[in-house]
C-alpha cells in the first residue's frame, strides 16, 4: 500500500489540495449550520402553535365600511364565498359562538366554589396542533374537552390567591374537574369538562363542534351567527393575506399579524440560507470534483503502466478512490468539530433573540451531509473508473 | 499459451503495406519455445505489431487469437493475468515510473508475481552494472540504464512469450550482450518465445522464426 500512495500521491500540488478540501469544508460546514438552523426554525415555529402554521382568527372592525358591507358584525354564507375564492386563502372555517346560555363551573371538591357566565365557541380539529387530544365529543364521553384563553389562568389564580388558596400550574388545572351548566326556561344541564389545551388566540373557551351542536340544538334560542371566522393562507401568501384584511376592513390580533410577520419573514430567510447553502456545496463540489478529475488526469500514466503490467483496474480504482474517500471523511470530521464548537456559541446567540430551541441541534442537516458525501464520491468513482477504464 | 494473427492489418499502415510482409494480412502463428525475430525498417509496425499482440491496440483489421481466444474478445481481468502469467514485454518507451526508485519499479511487477526475491532482483541489477543505483528514482537514471531495468522488470513475472520492442536501442554492444544473455536464460528456464522487433540485421541467424513488417 505504501509504495500505491508514494505511485499516485507523493507528487501532488497541496495547495490545490488545500484549496480543494479548503472549499469542501466551507461548503459542508455551512449545509451543516444553515440546515440544521432551518431545521430547528421549522420545529420552533410548530412547537409555539396551537393552531397550525398560517392560521389567523379574523374578525370585522367595528367601524367599518367597504366592500363587504362591514355595517353587520357577522359573516354571510356569500361573504365566507368570497373570501375563501381568494387564491392565497387555503383554508376558512366559521367560528361558532354559543347561542344559548352557559356558565362554567369548578366541580372539583379540592376547590373553592366558582362559577362564572361564559361564551364558547367550536373549532374543528383540523386546525388544532396539538398533538394527542380526542378533539370530538359524544353524550357516551365522561368530559368534554375544551381548551381554554391563557388569560384565564391568570384570571383563576388571582381567584384562587384572594380564597388564600395555592396558586396552579398550566398542568395542574388539566386534572381540575369543571362543569358546564346549560339551561332554557325551565331546563338545566351539567356536562363535565376538562382543560386540555390552551390558546392566546382566542378569549372564549373552546369546544369540540359536536358538543356546540348539541348544545345548539338542545338550548338555542335563534339562529347561530358566524362573528369569527379562521383563516388559513397558503405559506407563501402572508403578504396577500394582510392587504386583504386591511382592504376589507377585517382584523386580527395584532401579536397574531406581528408573529405571522415574523414566520414569513423566518421561512423567506431559511429558504435564503437553504438556497445559499446548496449554492455553496454545488460550488465546493465542483471545486473537489475538478480536483479530482485533475488528480486522475496526472496520473495517467502511472494508471496505464499499472494495467500494462497486469495490475487489475479494480484494484487500482479502489486505491484512488480511497484516496478521495480518506479525504472526505476528513474534512468530514473536521466539520463536524467545527460544528459542534460553533453550535453552543450561536445556540446562545439566537437564544438570546427569543428562539429557545428544544434540541441542541438537528439530526436531518447529518443525513443531508451524508447524501452529498454520497453523490461526490459516486461522481469521482466514476471519475475514476471512466479513465482506468480507457487503458484496459 | 499459441498465439496467431489471422489477416491483421494496423489500420494506421492501411493501404501501404509492405506486399513481401508475413505478418500482415495473412495468416501466422508465433511459434512456441523458439527465439522469433520480427524485422522492418522503420515505420513499418514493430511497435503496432507487439503492442497489438500484448493487448494495447486495438485498431486493426483481422483477428489476433491468444489460446484460440480473439485478443478483442479478452476482458481486463484475463488480460492481467496473461500479463502477469503468460506474455512478458519490454515497451519501447519503457513505461518506469520516474519518481518511483529502481527498487520500486521492480517491486510493482514483483508484487504482482512473486517470482523472484530481493535477493534475486538485486543481484541481477547488480549483473547489469546498476547495483548502486538500487535506491535511486529511475527519472534520473540515463536512458541505457533506464532500458536495462526495463529488463529486469520484463523478467519478473512467468512467461511463455517475451516481447522485446528494440529493446537496446540505446545499448553499448557490451550491456545488450549482457541483457539479451539474461532474457534468453529466463526464456530457457520458463520454456518460452522470444520475439524480438529490430531494425538490426547482424545477428539475424541465431532466430529460428523469421518475420517481416
Amino acid at each position: 500500500m505504501k509504495l500505491y500512495q508514494k505511485l499516485f500521491f507523493a507528487t501532488l500540488n497541496r495547495t490545490q489540495l488545500l484549496v480543494a478540501g479548503g472549499a469542501t469544508f466551507v461548503g459542508f460546514l455551512l449545509l451543516l449550520i444553515g440546515a440544521n438552523y432551518v431545521m430547528q426554525m421549522q420545529n420552533f415555529r410548530s412547537k409555539n402553535e396551537l393552531l397550525t402554521d398560517n392560521v389567523y382568527v379574523v374578525q370585522r372592525k367595528i367601524t367599518s365600511g367597504g366592500a363587504l358591507n362591514l355595517q353587520k358584525t357577522n359573516f354571510s354564507q356569500a361573504d365566507m364565498d368570497y373570501i375563501k375564492s381568494q387564491k392565497f386563502i387555503e383554508n376558512l372555517q366559521p367560528v361558532t359562538t354559543n347561542n344559548f346560555d352557559i356558565d362554567f363551573q369548578l366541580s372539583d371538591k379540592n376547590m373553592p366554589y366558582m362559577r362564572t357566565d361564559i361564551f364558547i365557541q367550536s373549532i374543528l380539529p383540523e386546525f388544532l396542533d396539538i398533538k394527542g387530544i380526542d378533539w370530538h365529543w359524544d353524550s357516551t364521553k365522561a368530559f368534554v374537552p375544551i381548551i381554554i384563553p391563557k388569560e384565564f389562568i391568570v384570571m383563576m389564580n388571582s381567584f384562587l390567591s384572594s380564597k388564600g388558596m395555592p396558586q396552579i400550574s398550566d398542568e395542574l388545572v388539566k386534572k381540575i374537574h369543571f362543569k358546564f351548566n346549560l339551561k332554557d326556561d325551565g331546563r338545566k344541564e351539567s356536562v363535565e369538562c376538562r382543560v386540555v389545551g390552551y390558546t392566546s388566540m382566542f378569549s372564549a373557551v373552546l369546544v369540540p363542534d359536536e358538543f356546540m351542536q348539541y348544545a345548539s340544538r338542545k338550548y338555542g334560542k335563534e339562529k347561530q351567527k358566524v362573528t369569527q371566522l379562521i383563516l388559513s393562507h397558503k405559506k407563501d401568501g402572508f403578504g396577500d393575506f394582510k392587504q386583504f384584511l386591511k382592504d376589507n376592513y377585517l382584523e386580527t390580533k395584532t401579536t397574531d399579524l406581528i408573529m405571522g410577520q415574523i414566520k414569513s419573514m423566518t421561512l423567506v430567510l431559511s429558504n435564503f440560507v437553504v438556497a445559499l447553502s446548496f449554492l455553496i456545496i454545488l460550488l465546493s463540489g465542483v471545486i473537489f470534483s475538478q480536483y479530482a478529475q485533475l488528480l486522475i488526469d496526472s496520473k495517467r500514466f502511472e494508471i496505464q503502466t499499472m494495467i500494462r503490467l497486469g495490475h487489475r483496474s479494480k484494484e487500482i480504482s479502489t486505491v484512488i478512490f480511497k484516496y478521495f474517500v480518506r479525504i472526505i471523511l476528513l474534512v468530514d470530521a473536521v466539520v463536524v468539530v467545527a460544528f459542534f464548537g460553533a453550535i453552543f456559541p450561536l445556540n446562545a446567540y439566537f437564544f438570546g433573540y427569543g428562539f429557545d430551541f428544544e434540541k441542541l441541534f438537528s439530526i436531518y442537516p447529518f443525513v443531508f451531509l451524508l447524501l452529498i458525501n454520497l453523490l461526490l464520491l459516486y461522481s469521482i468513482r466514476r471519475k475514476i473508473g471512466a479513465v482506468v477504464r480507457l487503458y484496459e | 499459451m499459441k498465439i496467431e494473427l489471422k489477416n491483421v492489418v494496423p489500420l494506421p499502415l492501411k493501404g501501404s503495406l509492405n506486399p513481401q510482409s508475413t505478418c500482415w494480412n495473412t495468416d501466422v502463428e508465433l511459434l512456441p519455445a523458439k527465439k522469433i525475430v520480427v524485422q522492418a525498417v522503420s515505420g513499418k509496425g514493430k511497435s503496432t505489431f507487439v503492442n497489438s499482440i500484448y493487448g494495447i491496440r486495438k485498431d486493426f483489421e483481422g483477428e489476433i487469437f491468444i489460446d484460440g481466444i480473439s485478443t478483442k474478445n479478452i476482458d481486463a481481468d484475463r488480460w492481467s493475468e496473461i500479463r502477469t502469467q503468460h506474455l512478458s514485454i519490454i515497451f519501447q518507451d519503457l513505461q518506469l515510473i520516474p519518481h518511483l526508485t529502481v527498487a520500486e519499479n521492480l517491486q510493482l511487477k514483483n508484487e504482482l508475481t512473486n517470482h523472484k526475491t530481493v535477493d534475486e532482483q538485486k543481484a541481477m541489477v547488480e549483473k547489469l552494472s546498476l547495483g548502486d543505483k538500487w535506491n535511486t528514482a529511475c527519472g534520473v537514471l540515463s536512458y541505457g540504464q533506464q532500458q536495462r531495468i526495463a529488463v529486469v522488470r520484463a523478467l519478473l513475472q512467468p512467461f511463455d512469450f517475451i516481447l522485446l520492442d528494440e529493446p537496446f536501442a540505446h545499448l553499448d554492444h557490451e550491456n545488450a550482450q549482457l541483457c539479451y544473455q539474461m532474457v534468453r536464460e529466463e526464456a530457457q528456464k520458463n520454456n518460452a518465445s522470444i520475439v524480438l522487433t529490430t531494425l538490426d540485421f547482424a545477428s539475424i541467424d541465431e532466430f529460428d522464426q523469421h518475420l517481416t513488417l
